[in-house]
């Protein structure tokens, strides 16, 4: 088995008395990671741990296989980051600017060059490659930082909210972008991101920080599966209390979900079975419009895990 | 292959082997290069140099007796002193180029090396690769001085090896020391310099007020040592002032310092302008250490 991409052992960073990291565990085999959490949760502090810019105050950051802390320059040739802020080189055109960049990761001149064009052209700034970026509309920008992440042919990607400030078109063109990275080239993602819908859609699996520890690592089919073998029940109209009273008195607990006439209906003890509920239905004559396993979205996730400590 | 391409799966070309400060270097120089005034002053200082060569070979070559003749002159004149392109010839050239140079390519050139990048956020891009904060700074000072080198130490040499090359052998004696002298003159007033300009750019975040300072500084020192020396009649207030300073640098190193006694102690000198370099680089290194920490 290969080494993991990011292996975190009790990783622990203090700032002065302040403690950043609270020895972090955590291992992340490949693929698409999602980092989630709220400000202040830590993760700007793990990501600075895993490009080798702070040093732990213990543990270890393992990042393909090199130490963090040991080898954090030469990760760094290994890793691209995309900023959330903007960051360009002024006075510099688009592409002058990336074939400078790949220049400082090892990149022979002309290759370099070749390369600028190539990922401006990739994240479709190829017609925009010799003005200046500080003249780019904020959706060239993010685009710039994707290709600036991609310029030095990285095996791992950070990408720090790509999509902040993006109307509804570039969002969608963005993580098109960023999809097809991932499933065409191979590359691994680590997005860290608010935006729990374009977690969802990009990662497979997500780590949840806050206060500087980890709450949950997992893939998020897991997180969002069936909820404890709870039914989403949704009943015909002006039946929704009449169905809340009678699954409470026949043992279930049963939670209201959206205008009243959707329900998740669970059992502490057992999977609740569609059966059991079509039964209750007909027992009170009610009409039951749709019957499916419940599902947690993994915003739902992420709350309960927030709000659960 | 290119990444676009649906085949595509990893770059396998060369990777250079060159540090990465290299780029940042060349970087920086062309983007000097680029601005018409940094172009301006460094031509018409190597222009100046190159019709100083004219002269030295006019004077060798062309009239090989201008000495006598400049002696009989000053005999006329009741000068004392007998003609010679010596040392201290060199010092009042090197003066000649460093003034008119220093100031103007700090304004020009060294203001925003660093604080454009802060303003961008380029330090950011910059330190997500495998460039550290000491490499970078590296390329940085040393494009500025580099710059700074070739409008001064650039002309300076051009004389003297025109001075060297078209007058006669013993004349050699006279100039032996100059090239060394100059060299470490220049390059320790411009790697401070270099110094001192990022650090106040860093500390100000913006071109615009790092030239405010600087000029305030460079010209306010000045007079500001002059008023301090009168009100307490010690030299060595007069290390103050950088102007001074790089005067008794210059003429100290090039073993020429002048008898008379209106210049500050030498080593208060060199300890004052060491001093500015090495907190300049306390502060650079303290500012952009913080800039490496992203996000």
């Amino acid at each position: 088995m290969s080494a993991p991409i990011i292996a975190l052992d009790g990783l622990l960073v203090r700032y002065g008395k302040f403690t950043a990291l609270h020895g972090v565990d955590a291992i992340f085999q490949g693929g698409s990671l999602g980092l989630l959490g709220p400000n202040g949760a830590g993760k700007s502090t793990m990501l600075r741990s895993i490009l080798g810019l702070v040093r732990p105050t213990a543990g270890t950051a393992q990042v393909l296989g090199v130490d963090a802390r040991k080898s954090g320059t030469e990760l760094r040739r290994r890793i691209g980051y995309m900023p959330e802020r903007d960051a360009f080189i002024g006075g510099f055109s688009a592409v002058r600017g990336l074939a400078h960049l790949a220049e400082i990761c090892g990149f022979p001149k002309d290759d370099a060059m070749l390369r600028a064009h190539d990922v401006l052209h990739f994240v479709g700034l190829g017609e925009e490659r010799y003005r200046e970026v500080s003249t780019f509309s904020t959706g060239m920008r993010q685009r710039y930082k994707l290709a600036a992440a991609l310029v030095h042919d990285p095996e791992v990607l950070f990408l720090d909210e790509p999509t902040n400030g993006l109307d509804p078109q570039s969002r969608a063109r963005m993580l098109g972008l960023i999809e097809r990275i991932t499933k065409d080239h191979g590359l691994h993602l680590v997005l860290a991101s608010h935006l729990l819908h374009d977690v969802e859609r990009l990662c497979q699996e997500v780590w949840v920080m806050e206060g500087g520890k980890m709450r949950l690592t997992g893939s998020i089919s897991d997180l969002t599966a069936a909820a404890r073998g709870a039914r989403r029940v949704t009943i015909a109209n002006d039946q929704g209390s009449a169905f809340h009273a009678a699954a409470e008195a026949a043992g279930f607990a049963c939670a209201i979900d959206g205008d009243g006439r959707s329900f998740v209906v669970h059992h502490e003890d057992r999977v609740v079975g569609p059966d059991e509920i079509f039964q209750l239905a007909q027992s009170h004559q009610m009409v039951i419009t749709s019957i499916r396993p419940a599902a947690r979205s993994l915003e739902d996730a992420f709350l309960e895990v927030l709000e659960g400590e | 292959m290119a990444f676009r391409a649906a085949e595509y799966e990893r770059y396998t070309g060369p990777r250079s082997k060159r540090p990465a400060w290299w780029p940042l270097l060349t970087a920086t120089l062309q983007r000097g290069w680029s601005s018409r005034w940094v172009r301006r002053i460094t031509w018409i200082s190597l222009i100046q140099g190159f019709g100083l060569c004219v002269l030295a070979y006019v004077l060798n070559d062309v009239v090989p007796t201008w000495r006598e003749l400049t002696e009989r002159v000053g005999e006329m004149a009741g000068a004392e002193d007998e003609i010679k392109l010596d040392g201290r010839v060199y010092l009042w050239l090197l003066n000649m180029f460093v003034y008119p140079v220093l100031l103007p390519l700090a304004l020009l050139f060294g203001y925003d090396l660093i604080s454009k990048d802060l303003e961008t956020n380029a330090t950011e891009a910059y330190f997500a690769r495998p460039i550290t904060p000491a490499s970078y700074l590296l390329g940085r000072t040393l494009a500025f001085v580099g710059f700074l080198l070739a409008a001064t130490l650039g002309p300076m040499l051009m004389v003297w090896l025109a001075d060297y090359a078209t007058s006669e052998a013993e004349h050699f004696q006279e100039i032996a020391k100059v090239p060394l002298g100059i060299t470490l003159a220049l390059s320790f007033i411009a790697v401070v310099l270099a110094l001192f300009v990022q650090a106040v750019s860093v500390l100000t975040k913006s071109g615009t007020w790092t030239n405010l300072i600087f000029v305030v500084i460079f010209l306010f020192g000045s007079a500001m040592a002059s008023i301090l020396y009168n009100m307490t009649d010690n030299l060595d207030m007069l290390s103050i002032s950088l102007l001074h300073n790089v005067y008794v640098v210059c003429a100290y190193i090039m073993d020429e310092l002048p008898q008379r006694q209106d210049y500050a102690d030498p080593g208060v000198v060199f300890t004052v302008m060491s001093g500015i370099g090495i907190v300049s680089l306390m502060v650079l290194m303290r500012g952009l250490r913080r800039r490496s920490m992203l996000g």
